[in-house]
């Protein structure tokens, strides 16, 4: 591999270590020999994949390193990663462009659609089963077999017999049985899930648009700027500071110093006389920097200064902290740790904090909070505050207490320095004097002219050209004062000191209509030249490949579109510039107010329709359209499945009646209880049958029960209602409420229909579920109740005026018993409001039996006790049934 | 479950050893625990090894306390026979001619003045694990004289110098060995004599680091360097297995389920994060308890918990764990 690599060409891996150089390794030419030599010891039977542990040796220097190697590795020689191919050297120079393209996302959205395709598949499939299933349900299912003499047995004395089966053998199945909420299940479900998943649609939407409204302005695309030459520290006071601060310090510890000891014991004649060194070292520091955001200014000029010291070899510690020093974080704000861990780590460092301090100090007393006696252990310590000397006050003197506090600036750094050495305690008021009007002045940072007092005409104009994009940017910052154009020498620590001190740039970001303003201010040749060299950069710094159709892309496009259109100005470039808005601004892509204004001044097309402001307000909120096409494709699909289920899941109609009908009929109790001629005596076995209906009535108690009394023969003895009532009256000792049993008497009139004459005298039992149609008994029987009229009331019970308080003459009404067998009266009684008005004076028919065909009288008088028409009922309880008289 | 006699020596309540009719054992020492032979090292290690030796450049090596990284220059020093590594362990206050000799001052002014025939300067020099080194590479007629009685005449040969924790020393130390490292040769200021080693013997350099943020560009330049990581649950069972001879009844199950249980600790937002050096322990005392993390019985919580004071090193850690893991049934 060795000896093929020296002939090859240019340089072994020398396309790879390009690719580590991007990736920000430090490669040098050491590392190209170091290399070269480590090809030619290994020997040729290494696999392409042990390279990666072989090389990273070379190249890394720390363990993050470590890592990053072999991950760079990993990505740039891909195609070692499947089955290890013995591939020669040749293939390794010329590997693949190795970044990774983003699949996830892709397959991402595929098993979405899978799923979703199983689901509607899955859902498809059940409609069509159950459609299809639905003819061929058992379709009838009407309760027990009504005709219940057919089975009867032809013995005419009863037999014992089997425990009643007559209800629900009628198993329903699962579709009967759930038919109706199936349909409705899946008329809901599509409804459910979109319904769900336009409410989750909305969350996101909105969390999406929260995240996007903190951001002004919302999203440009960021420029990666090349900084040729940006030397804001190339000043000799730089240099200076730098000597300054590499001067070794003192250490606590001595030594023995040889040559002093000799010498000083030569000058003693022989006798030891010790001298002692003290330690030095190179001084070290740790730097904490305040870093409001990622485009804070101040933070970036500071840790250019810090970087630009490090470059002349200083050691220096530098960590990020967000207003409060308690918790910092390194580089890529990843790591962070707490200020303690730093105190131990870095104990004996130099502190040197860039920040106002305004944290470490008590926000009500404006004292030093008692937390920040942490920091005493750090014996060198220094606040150097961004803010100008000319507005210090209490808080800097407040903060003087425990550290030394300068100005950050190159001038403070220097002069702290020398603190550091002399121990000296440094002056406040030093710099306060030093301060100008016009810093303590700067309040009202809307008046433009007094910016241009405070940052002078040049800087100024650097302001503006700050304001030409919507981001502020550090490195465009300097891009821009290093512009041609614009005035030379214009990045130097001190213009860029007082621009970073205004709040925008701090933020990073600046009110659009100040932008306005500022680009107003701007030189127009300067203007044409900052945005020419805009486009330049974005056109430089292109999204990757792999990156189409995504919103980087899209943003990427829109800023680039703008920033021509805005560089040229021209009509067709306006247009271009107009569509695209249409097209890419319903979302929150651009919402940089200034650009909007550029394109609205502009005269729209009386073609282009567009929504009137308010209709837009409605529709678009916050830019977003509030029903668009995919929700809208949704909701028809949705609809579509719930007209389906609608039309087509129909629970059987049979199956939906018989569970609504079947516990509604009545049924049919034991057999019909059969009796002798004459006799209306119950059997053991007919007992036993009663008991179960007693037992089954008491388990459903608003059931009700029709005894029906039947004979051969309209006889004297009345005796299908005698052995109705004979059941019933069992029945009743059995713990049944009289009020639950309906006796009623057939007599002859409803022969069974075999025709055979012991099937006639016989007393049927039907139990009326609740809610069950009495009459349905008629039409399991094959025959009506006969219209037989109890009894017959003759005469009225009508006492026309009397007087107040006195008794009329008594008034009667005849009762004729017109059943075939005696009726016996319970009792006579009023009823109603009234009723104490009317009273029975004789009860001829109380007690006794009245044979068929005879009567009794009733006797009332009448007393009326106030005046008015006044009425009352007479109730006749005539057995088991109760009629109401008048 | 039993539990070696051995270990519940001290009871914490005034009774003597002797009262109990035992007697103080002889210490047992893990005897493979430091033994070079049973190093176990990950690919990415004997690789990067191998690149050092190939370039004939110092191997740095960093990672987490624990991790092995000074028991790495003992198994290089094994696998290549050699003699055992010599060792510097830096201090704060050491310079770069402490690396390679020291000279007692004191003495030789003590010894001036009251002997009459005061020794020769040489005799107070001391030469240091990295002088020796260069020394056993030169050939036994020139290094003999200096070098102290059981190194005569075992050279030419190479040998190991291991250095460890290089980040402790002041800044100025790497930047101010790099050509000494270089070129391996060094002068002694005192007599005058410059010593340089045989390029075909040159020394092996093993520095460990704890971070590496002390360490200038320039030095890490010349370096090789290698970050030892924590050992995956498989290397760690081969390197217990190597190390410690378990008893029959701490079945590799139970090894498993330690492992297991550790990975899980390492897991958790410790402020100190055990590494194998504790592994190492905690597998030690689990096998003289006969615990098995994964099933204990009864009362064996509580013990479990008094082990985990092996892998933490806070008290808030030691907590942490006894909240965690303490109280599973």
């Amino acid at each position: 591999m060795a000896a093929e690599s020296s002939d090859h060409g240019p340089l072994a891996f020398g396309d790879f270590i390009d690719y580590l150089r991007a990736q920000r390794f430090s490669v040098g030419v050491g590392d190209y020999l170091r290399l070269q030599q480590l090809l030619n010891g290994v020997d040729e039977h290494v696999a392409p994949t042990d390279l990666k542990t072989l090389l990273c040796p070379i190249f890394a220097t720390s363990k993050s390193q470590q890592k990053q190697f072999h991950d760079a590795f990993d990505a740039y020689f891909q195609i070692f990663q499947p089955p290890l191919v013995a591939a020669a050297e040749d293939e390794i120079g010329a590997p693949r462009p190795a970044i990774q393209s983003k699949k996830p996302l892709r397959s991402n959205r595929a098993l979405v659609a899978v799923v979703s395709a199983l689901i509607v598949l899955g859902f498809g499939t059940a409609l069509w089963i159950l459609l299809h299933n639905r003819p061929t349900q058992p379709n009838p299912t009407v309760g027990p077999d009504p005709v219940i003499p057919e089975e009867f047995p032809p013995v005419p004395i009863v037999e014992p017999t089997p425990p009643p089966e007559t209800i629900a053998q009628h198993n329903p199945t699962l579709w009967e049985r759930y038919g109706t909420l199936i349909r409705y299940g899946a008329i809901g479900i599509p409804l459910f899930f979109f319904l769900v998943h336009e409410i989750y649609r909305f969350n996101r939407r909105r969390l999406i648009l929260q995240k996007q409204r903190g951001k002004r302005p919302p999203y440009s695309w960021p420029l990666k700027v090349e900084l040729k030459g940006a030397q804001v520290y190339e000043s000799e006071r730089f240099h200076n500071a730098a000597r300054l601060m590499r001067r070794r310090q003192i250490d606590e510890f001595n030594r023995l110093d040889v040559e002093r000891t000799i010498a000083a014991t030569i000058a003693e004649r022989g006798y030891a006389t010790f001298r002692y060194q003290p330690y030095s070292k190179a001084p070290e520091y740790l730097v904490l920097i305040d870093r409001a955001s990622f485009r804070d200014h101040q933070a970036q000029l500071f840790d250019h200064l810090i970087g630009s010291l490090k470059k002349e070899g200083i050691f220096l510690t530098r960590y990020f902290y967000d207003g409060d020093p308690g918790i910092c974080s390194g580089d890529a704000g990843t790591e962070r740790a707490l200020l303690t861990e730093l105190q131990s780590k870095y104990a004996g460092h130099r502190l040197l904090i860039f920040g106002d301090g305004e944290k470490l100090l008590d926000p009500v007393s404006g004292e030093i909070e008692p937390w920040v006696t942490v920091f005493s252990s750090w014996h060198d310590r220094a606040i150097l505050t961004p803010e100008p000397p000319g507005k210090w006050g209490l808080r800097e003197i407040a903060l003087a207490g425990q550290f030394t506090v300068v100005p950050a600036t190159l001038e403070g750094l220097l002069s702290l320095i020398d603190n550091f050495d002399s121990a000296v305690t440094p002056d406040l008021r030093r710099w306060r004097r030093g301060g100008t009007a016009t810093e303590r002045r700067l309040e009202n940072l809307n008046e433009t002219d007094a910016l241009k007092a405070y940052l002078g005409e040049e800087t100024f104009q650097l302001l503006c050209a700050c304001a030409v994009y919507p981001e502020l940017q550090w490195d465009l910052t300097l891009h821009l004062g290093l512009l041609p154009c614009m005035e030379r020498g214009l990045i130097r620590e001190q213009n860029l000191t007082r621009l970073i001190r205004l709040p925008w740039f701090r933020k990073g970001s600046m009110p659009d209509e100040m932008r306005w303003t500022l680009i107003g201010h701007l030189q127009p040749n300067r203007e044409k030249a900052i945005r020419s060299s805009l486009v330049r950069l974005l056109e430089e710094n292109p999204p990757p490949q792999t990156m189409s159709n995504t919103f980087a892309t899209d943003a990427y496009q829109l800023t680039l579109f703008v920033q021509q259109w805005l560089y040229l100005r021209t009509r067709k470039s306006f247009r271009n510039a107009l569509k695209l808005m249409k097209t890419l601004s319903t979302g929150e892509l651009y919402r940089d107010k200034t650009v909007i204004r550029y394109l609205e001044s502009g005269r729209n097309s009386p073609l282009s329709l567009l929504l009137p402001h308010r209709l837009r307000k409605l529709f678009y909120r916050d830019g977003v359209p509030a029903f668009g096409m995919k929700t809208s494709a949704r909701l028809v699909i949705t609809a579509a499945l719930v007209v389906l289920a609608f039309a087509g899941i129909r629970p059987p109609a049979s199956g939906v009646d018989s569970m609504k009908v079947q516990p509604l009929t009545a049924v049919a109790m034991c057999r019909p209880l059969l009796f002798l001629s004459g006799k209306a005596d119950l059997t053991l076995s007919q007992t036993d049958c009663l008991d179960q209906i007693a037992a089954e009535l008491k388990d459903n108690p608003s059931d009700t029960l029709v005894v029906d009394g039947h004979s051969s023969s309209p006889d004297l003895f009345n005796l299908s209602l005698t052995r109705a009532n004979r059941v019933s009256d069992y029945l009743q000792r059995q713990g049944i409420e009289g009020r639950r049993i309906t006796v009623r008497d057939f007599g002859n009139s409803c022969p069974d229909p075999s025709g055979d004459e012991r099937y006639f005298q016989r007393v049927e039992v039907w139990r009326i579920p609740e809610g069950a149609d009495e009459n349905s008994i008629y039409e399991l029987k094959g025959c009506e109740e006969p219209a037989i009229e109890l009894v017959e009331i003759i005469g009225n019970l009508d006492f026309q005026q009397q007087p107040l308080n006195q008794p009329s003459a008594t008034k009667s009404i005849r009762l004729v018993n017109k059943s075939s067998a005696p009726l016996t009266i319970k009792s006579v009684t009023t009823s109603g409001a009234l009723a104490k008005d009317f009273f029975v004076s004789r009860q001829a028919c109380f007690g006794a039996a009245i044979p068929p065909r005879s009567g009794c009288e009733i006797t009332v008088f009448f007393d009326p006790t106030d005046t008015g028409p006044r009425t009352a009922s007479l109730d006749i309880d005539v057995g088991y049934k109760v009629l109401n008289g008048v | 479950m039993k539990q070696s006699n051995n270990f519940h020596l001290y009871k914490g309540d005034g009774s003597t050893i002797s009262a109990r009719g035992l007697k103080l054992p002889a210490f047992e020492k893990i005897g493979t625990l430091d033994d070079p032979a049973y190093y176990i090292a990950e690919k990415a290690l004997r690789d990067a090894v191998n690149v050092a030796l190939s370039l004939g450049q110092p191997l740095l090596v960093t990672g987490d306390p624990g991790t092995g990284k000074t028991q790495l220059a003992g198994s290089i020093a094994h696998e290549l026979d050699l003699p055992a590594p010599f060792v510097f362990h830096t201090k704060t206050t050491s310079t770069a001619r402490d690396l390679f000799y020291r000279y007692d001052a004191l003495g030789h002014f003590h010894d001036s003045q009251f002997q009459a025939n005061p020794a020769s300067i040489e005799n107070y020099i001391a030469y240091e694990a990295l002088g020796l080194a260069v020394l056993l590479s030169m050939t036994p007629a020139a290094a003999n004289e200096y070098l102290p009685a059981p190194l005569r005449d075992r050279g030419p040969i190479r040998s190991v110098v291991l250095i460890d924790e290089i980040d402790k020393a002041p800044r100025d130390l790497p930047n101010d060995v790099l050509n000494e490292i270089e070129s391996m040769s060094f002068a002694v200021r005192e007599t005058g004599q410059t010593f340089t080693a045989d390029q075909s013997y040159r020394p092996i350099l093993v520095l460990t680091s704890n971070s590496e943020k002390n360490l200038p560009d320039a030095f890490l330049r010349r370096c090789v360097f290698y970050n030892i990581d924590f050992p995956e649950p498989g290397d760690l069972k081969r390197i217990v297995q190597g190390r410690l001879q378990l008893t029959p009844d701490f079945t590799p199950e139970m090894l498993d389920h330690a492992i297991h249980r550790f990975v899980e600790i390492r897991k958790m937002a410790l402020k100190k994060t055990p590494a194998t050096a504790e592994f190492l322990a905690w597998v030690q005392i689990l096998d003289r308890m006969h615990l098995d993390v994964a099933n204990l019985g009864p009362g064996e919580a509580e013990i479990l918990a008094l082990t985990y004071s092996i892998l933490a090193k806070a008290k808030e850690d030691k907590d942490l764990l006894e909240e965690n893991f303490g109280d599973q049934d």
